[in-house]
């Protein structure tokens, strides 16, 4: 390889490793973890959030993204996953979704749920500059954060918007769909 | 029938012993020069799988149904390992996974740290680089395609992030690469080196395989970048010809002439110059930092000996350093430009060589220059001064005296300065005061530079004689006006650190005895200017240096 071909491969290293924003590239190739699919396919965030947590039996996916919210990434790890959202009014990861086994809700209070399967507990943690606080459901073999940080003016306003814009997929209908797009030759979880 | 060469003329070719001399011989196209610049096999070979390894990932970008059918057919090997798992064999290779990050990490600091104290700087940016490289190029590749872990059967080990590449794998098998091109010498050692991290890598593989965290494609794309990336980087930025990695203390800028590069520069003296040479040493290493000087033997009876200085890229890289140093301690003195390319700076030596050979200047005669690798390596020959001592270590009489006045005289007769007047490049034989090394001189200089050259001259010959003599003879060629103004301009760092070094030896301030002698004193000449580009160039350090201690920060913390 000649040395210019070489400088090539490394600026454009450099570009999609500095600057490229994976998260949209994601959005722009469907790689948001939708509660969603195209026939034959299975979000690959969602199925990678089963793996993370295999005692969830339920799993946090995107329903929309809200007008002036972007999906910045997907952070999954044995045992905890988090996804991140930036918003152009509230800052950067104003949003942070987290699922894990289970959490911590000392100091939390526990409100009505939406969610028949699942328990809510909300805490907030500031209320001048934006918002701050914490909102939890609990159910199953699992526990999802929604964690706000929102910097922007409008408050506590938003929040409404992007939990409307949150969902929850079953483990057992994800199962299904992975069972069903590999013709039964694939399960989600090990016998 | 013997031909003269190219750049030398008919007279130098004759004064050749005839044994010497051998027809000359033109590349064809397409042959490669004496020391070709390459990849080799395996670098092709591993550049070639990781092109394979992208085209396959791309293929994955689109469609998550696609995974899924890979997992179809990966699946079954999985399943096989996981069903012979035994909780010794499990217990060992998460242990073994779990150390990766760890290991890493301790031989990306003790690396750094040996890089540091071996002040192997090119090897220390390459190994930053390719590591910073495959190390984001994993991560986007990770969030690009985004395939989960294996399905269907049970992970038993600790993960982070999506399966494909797989990137601690990736990061290992550019971490064995870096330690082994940039710690380990060529040859036995490193052949070995090899084989110890290819099994240490393929175990780990096995293991990651064995705890069902990676698919095997997941591995075999980490592996081709992990090892293609670096690879292909010390390949091409670091070639082992031109820096080797060696534990024996001596100057960077110094290359091995044995080897590949000492039959190359037999070859391309045979074929470029016609000439027949059978052995070639280093020669003075220690008076030379911005070249490797040779001496070469040449066929014949008795035994005769040509000079050469070898150039390389790391040689013009010195020169820009050094120019681009001056500027900013000093502003613009005289031509500080730096050479464009290693081919421009040995022809412009070779050509003030030759101009101060036509002024019958005491230089050793130019035979022209040969090329080694196209751009990057260039070898000058001249004449050999075999049997002559540095003037620093003869006695220096007034015949001597009045040989490096009347050099100095030449010289701006002719419109040269030769910028590095110094004992080491002053050199006696038979009586004689040769001058050597025109590496520095410039044509047409300011006056400034030729009044220093006068100076330097006079402070060297009255080392080994004394100041009055000197003096005395100096105005037969110059007038009053003309030595104060030299002694005006030279001092501090405008002398070569080897006379600074050398007059404080002494023990004596020459220059002041000098100075005492003067009918008329002139005011230092300031050697401080300030120029737009002066500036700009310190502004523009000190944001790079802000800039890179946070990288550097950033890296030390972790390279991962």
């Amino acid at each position: 390889m000649r040395r210019p071909a070489l400088m090539s491969l490394l600026l454009l290293a450099a570009l999609t490793g500095g600057c490229v924003n994976t998260g949209e590239l994601a959005e722009d190739v469907g790689r948001l973890p939708s509660c969603t699919s195209k026939p034959g396919t299975v979000r690959r965030g969602v199925l990678i959030m089963a793996q993370a947590v295999p005692s969830a039996q339920w799993l946090p996916c995107i329903r929309t993204v809200p007008p002036g919210w972007s999906f910045d990434e997907i952070r999954p790890r044995d045992g905890e996953v988090t996804m991140l959202f930036s918003s152009d009014r509230d800052g950067m990861h104003a949003l942070t979704v987290l699922l894990r086994p289970s959490c911590d809700v000392t100091g939390a209070t526990e409100v009505p749920s939406e969610l028949p399967e699942m328990r809510r507990f909300e805490r907030v943690t500031r209320v001048s500059s934006g918002y701050g606080g914490e909102r939890h459901y609990i159910f199953d073999g699992g526990c999802v954060t929604y964690r706000f940080d929102l910097r922007g003016s409008t408050r506590a306003e938003p929040v409404a918007a992007v939990s409307e814009s949150l969902a929850f997929l079953s483990r057992q209908k994800l199962d299904e769909m992975v069972r069903q797009v590999s013709g039964g030759r694939l399960r989600l979880d090990p016998d | 029938m013997s031909v003269p060469a190219d750049g030398m003329s008919r007279a130098d070719a004759g004064r050749l012993p005839a044994a010497a001399r051998a027809r000359r011989r033109r590349r064809p196209s397409g042959e490669p020069p004496p020391l070709p610049r390459q990849l080799n096999k395996s670098g092709k070979f591993w550049l070639m799988v990781a092109g394979v390894a992208v085209l396959f990932c791309a293929l994955l970008v689109p469609s998550g149904g696609l995974t899924l059918r890979l997992d179809e057919i990966e699946g079954p090997v999985l399943s096989g390992l996981a069903a012979v798992r035994v909780d010794p064999l499990t217990t060992f290779f998460r242990g073994l996974d779990a150390a990766i990050r760890p290991v890493v990490l301790a031989v990306w600091w003790g690396s750094i740290l040996v890089m540091l104290i071996w002040r192997r700087w090119r090897h220390l940016f390459v190994w930053i680089g390719t590591l910073w490289l495959v190390s984001n190029l994993t991560d986007v590749a990770n969030q690009v395609i985004q395939r989960p872990r294996p399905l269907t059967v049970e992970m038993v080990g600790s993960w982070q992030g999506f399966a494909m590449p797989s990137r601690p794998v990736a990061v290992l098998a550019a971490t064995a690469v870096n330690v082994l091109y940039a710690l380990v010498p060529a040859g036995r050692a490193r052949d070995r080196g090899k084989l110890i991290a290819a099994g240490l890598v393929g175990l780990v593989c096995a293991g990651r395989l064995y705890l069902a965290i990676d698919h095997p494609t997941d591995i075999l794309v980490g592996v081709a970048i992990g090892v293609a990336i670096p690879l292909a980087g010390w390949r091409l930025l670091v070639p082992n010809d031109v820096f080797p990695v060696t534990y024996r203390r001596g100057r960077a800028a110094h290359l091995d002439v044995t080897g590949h590069r000492g039959e190359a520069i037999l070859r391309a003296l045979h074929d470029q110059l016609g000439v027949v040479v059978t052995a070639v040493k280093p020669f003075g290493l220690e008076g030379s930092g911005g070249s490797t000087p040779l001496r070469m033997t040449v066929k014949s009876e008795p035994e005769t000996y040509l000079f050469g200085k070898l150039y390389a890229i790391t040689h013009l890289r010195s020169d820009r350093w050094y120019k681009m140093g001056r500027t900013l301690l000093y502003g613009r003195l005289e031509d500080e430009k730096p050479f464009n390319t290693v081919r421009r700076l040995v022809q412009y030596e070779d050509y003030v060589l030759r101009l101060m050979h036509s002024a019958d200047l005491p230089v050793p005669e130019p035979y022209g220059f040969v090329e080694i690798t196209p751009e990057r390596e260039y070898l000058l020959v001249t004449e050999f001064f075999a049997g002559a001592h540095e003037v620093g270590d003869v006695e220096v009489d007034e015949a001597l005296i009045d040989q490096g006045l009347q050099i100095v005289r030449q010289l701006w007769e002719a419109g040269l300065a030769h910028r590095d007047i110094k004992p080491a490049n002053l050199l006696v034989r038979d009586g004689r005061l040769l001058l050597i090394d025109s590496a520095f001189a410039e044509i047409r200089p300011s006056p400034w530079r030729q009044a220093v050259d006068l100076g330097n001259m006079m402070l060297v010959l009255a080392l080994r004689s004394d100041v009055r003599t000197v003096y005395d003879r100096a105005r037969l060629r110059f007038s009053d006006s003309e030595i104060a103004e030299a002694f005006a301009a030279t001092r501090g760092l405008t002398m070569p650190s080897q006379l600074r070094r050398m007059i404080r030896e002494h023990g004596r301030d020459l220059h002041a005895e000098f100075t005492k002698l003067l009918p008329q004193r002139l005011p230092p000449i300031r050697i401080q200017r300030w120029t737009v580009r002066r500036v700009g160039l310190l502004a523009g350090v000190v944001v790079l240096a802000v800039l890179a201690s946070q990288l550097l920060v950033a890296l030390l913390r972790s390279p991962l």
